[in-house]
């Protein structure tokens, strides 16, 4: 299945503003996504987006399709074909 | 804290105060300050445009100090625009700390002048001078005048623009050319009492109580800020417009004047795409470290040339999404005509979008309009209305200097109910129907619709201080309140609000301590901003504000959301005041203050009113 990722503010620096679309067998979830992910950019990405015990790092933002992945299965998050992934570094403003 | 100058524009007199001891401790400066005053000292039902208003200018304790993003300050009336009577605008620059350095913590203006003048003060001395030759010259060149006029290019100040003086109730005050203290129309009462600028030169100095110990711990602080990824990386490199990738990603970037909560372009307003084009440089305000401010600089198309500090996050929206436009050039544009004239970008994005509305249902037709094509994304009309409205150019023009309550009565035709404000103060940059907890904020905040009080999309979206998800209503009373009273506290101590992605009540507590030499610990802390959030909010209830105004346009309450990730959603609004008010210590029917709740603030004189307001409902 495909599914499209995009990074925002660092991450942009760290894997393309464009985004990428990762081909991820039936059944992955987005910690595979994540693992595809760093494949691709190394592990400057990877360091960005887990924390040292394989959770999300704190603050960053992962949003499945507008929805952050905390308020559903966190990184176990099942996904499906056509599913838009947004991630995001610390962030803040007013 | 504690030396007030009092000017008396009717009679041109100006004498110094003492604030009593128990007055800091209870109120400490600021928003504590101003609340303290004004209900003291301001009469219910008067004008707000009239010579019985009374305009504040505040700083607080830790202004000015070495505590981080410190360089703040604010001014308070009753507000010209809106219903809340509450009117409050906070402002970074330079101003706020000069004002100390000049001899004092906070100024408080009554009565009205004769002709223009404006004040300066120098180490202490304070003149009202002439401002025959000011009135009618935009921002820039009143900063060049009052500098050459003194003959000292250090010299800070903050000034209305021609909108201020023209009573725009939009206008704003600004300071040191591109520093706004935006909202309620405050700029409107300073060009009511014909006072056109206040300008300080000092060197004073600002002291602590304990120095060793007050600088031991902002050494702390600032560390924390450096390395917490929000002030220390996010939003220096990108500023605060890096949040309308987020926003839209979340379905909650107000689009067409609220209709929707998200676009497929919003990406061409965004911080990341602004660093790509327009990005010169990021900028600070005094004694900052974030340094979130950017400078930008049109060199193509039609807005070549279009130069300075900007755009925000709340102006791109306002400019932007909110007016269906996705450019950062004409953005900017429009920017810099607020910035030239002296007009709230919040408010005045927000009016445009909704004339925009108007026209294209055909509420307001070209004839209204005076020819404008007001389409969505028409941006050349757009920044055309700016221009008209900050002087009060042009039937239409005219009409929208009024605020949003005034022009749709005179408009009718059920203008009134596509409005996308609270208490007349136009909505900012967050769509309520994506984030139930801001959408409570913005119908309780004391300003009316207003995302600074209690800040719900650090929690909703940015997971400060912690997740919440923002299509619940589970938590967001007892969160809204807590952030309403940090922030109030915040506002009073007057620092800038951001240093809290990475400070908290308990850092705030330790820095007061060794500032003021007073025992202050987090409760404290969040009990004053209790304490001066009730007083303000009887300020409006004597004036008639109650539950009935604690409310939010049908569009969020009755129309589910068209598109987005919040598709299908509405506000479940009551079921949260409910709460609200409970937690509050408020009475639920009427949104008044309990005697109790006030008495067991300290606020004895609040309590009589609120009895008398609740026998008489």
């Amino acid at each position: 299945m495909l599914v499209r990722v995009r990074g925002f503010a660092t991450l942009a620096d760290l894997m393309g503003r464009e985004g990428v679309v990762l081909e991820l067998p039936e059944g992955s979830c987005v910690r595979d996504a994540i693992r595809e992910l760093s494949k691709r950019f190394g592990k400057a990405l990877e360091g960005a987006l887990l924390d040292g015990g394989g959770g999300l790092a704190k603050f960053v933002k992962v949003m499945l399709n507008g929805r952050d992945i905390d308020f559903l299965s966190g990184l176990e998050t099942p996904l499906s074909n056509g599913d838009e992934l947004l991630l995001f570094p610390p962030v803040g403003g007013g | 804290m504690g030396k007030v100058l009092r000017v008396d524009l009717s009679a041109e007199k100006w004498k110094v105060d003492e604030l009593p001891e128990g007055v800091m401790r209870d109120f400490v400066g600021g928003n504590g300050f101003a609340a303290y005053t004004l209900f003291n000292e301001l009469k219910p039902g008067i004008d707000p445009l009239g010579p019985e208003n009374i305009l504040i200018f505040a700083t607080g304790p830790l202004t000015g100090t070495a505590f981080p993003s410190s360089g703040r300050w604010a001014a308070y009336a009753k507000s010209p625009l809106t219903t809340a009577i509450w009117g409050e605008a906070h402002s970074g620059g330079q101003w706020g700390p000069e004002l100390k350095y000049a001899g004092f913590d906070a100024i408080i203006i009554t009565g009205r002048a004769e002709k223009p003048v404006w004040l300066w003060i120098d180490d202490g001395q304070v003149e009202i001078r002439d401002a025959s030759h000011l009135w009618g010259k935009d921002v820039f060149d009143t900063d060049e005048i009052i500098k050459q006029e003194v003959g000292d290019e250090t010299v800070k100040a903050i000034y209305i623009g021609p909108a201020g003086e023209k009573m725009v109730r939009l206008a704003c005050i600004m300071d040191s050319l591109y520093r706004a203290a935006g909202r309620c129309g405050i700029g409107a009462v300073m060009g009511s009492k014909n006072l056109k600028a206040i300008a300080c030169r000092g060197s004073q100095d600002i002291t602590v109580e304990k120095p060793d110990e007050f600088l031991k711990v902002v050494d702390e602080l600032v560390a924390k800020m450096k390395e917490n990824p929000i002030t220390g990386e996010a939003l220096p490199m990108y500023g605060t417009d890096v949040l309308t990738n987020i926003i839209n990603a979340a379905g909650g970037l107000p689009t067409y004047n609220f209709q929707q909560g998200w676009h497929p372009d919003a990406w061409l307003n965004s911080g990341e795409h602004m660093r790509a084009t327009i990005l010169i440089k990021n900028r600070g305000c005094r004694f900052c470290w974030i340094r979130c401010a950017r400078f930008c600089a049109v060199t193509s198309g039609p807005y070549a040339g279009v130069v300075g500090e900007g755009p925000e996050y709340e102006t791109v929206w306002a400019f932007g999404s909110n007016c269906g436009v996705f450019r950062l050039d004409a953005i900017h544009a429009a920017n810099m005509l607020c910035n030239k004239y002296g007009l709230d970008t919040i408010s005045t994005g927000n009016i445009i979008g909704w004339a925009m509305e108007l026209y294209e249902r055909g509420i307001l037709t070209k004839e209204d309009t005076d020819g404008l094509d007001l389409r969505f994304g028409n941006h050349e009309a757009m920044v055309e209305l700016v221009e008209r409205i900050a002087l009060r150019k042009g039937k239409l023009g005219d009409l929208l200097a009024e605020g949003h309550i005034r022009a749709a009565k005179k408009i009718g035709r059920g203008s009134e109910r596509l409005i996308m404000g609270v208490k007349g103060l136009g909505l900012p940059a967050y769509s309520p129907r994506a984030f139930w907890g801001h959408a409570l904020a913005y119908a309780t905040s004391v300003r009316g619709g207003c995302h600074l009080r209690a800040y719900m999309i650090a929690p909703e979206v940015l997971g400060v201080p912690k997740k919440m998800d923002p299509l619940t209503t589970e938590g967001k009373a007892e969160m809204c309140k807590f952030f309403q009273d940090y922030f109030a506290f915040i506002d009073s101590s007057l620092v800038c609000k951001f240093v809290s992605f990475a400070l908290t009540p308990e850092d705030f507590a330790r820095a007061m301590s060794a500032c003021t030499g007073w025992d202050w610990d987090a409760d404290r802390v969040l009990l004053t901003g209790e304490r001066i959030y009730n007083l303000e909010r009887m300020i409006q209830c004597r004036e008639g504000v109650g539950r009935k105004d604690d409310t939010l346009p049908e569009r969020f309450l009755k129309e589910p959301m068209p598109v987005g990730p919040a598709k299908g959603k509405v506000v479940p609004l009551d079921k949260m005041l409910d709460e609200y008010y409970r937690l509050r210590g408020w009475d639920i029917e009427t949104g008044i203050p309990k005697p109790d709740t006030l008495r067991k603030l300290g606020l004895e004189e609040a309590a009589k009113t609120a009895e008398e307001l609740l026998r008489s409902r």
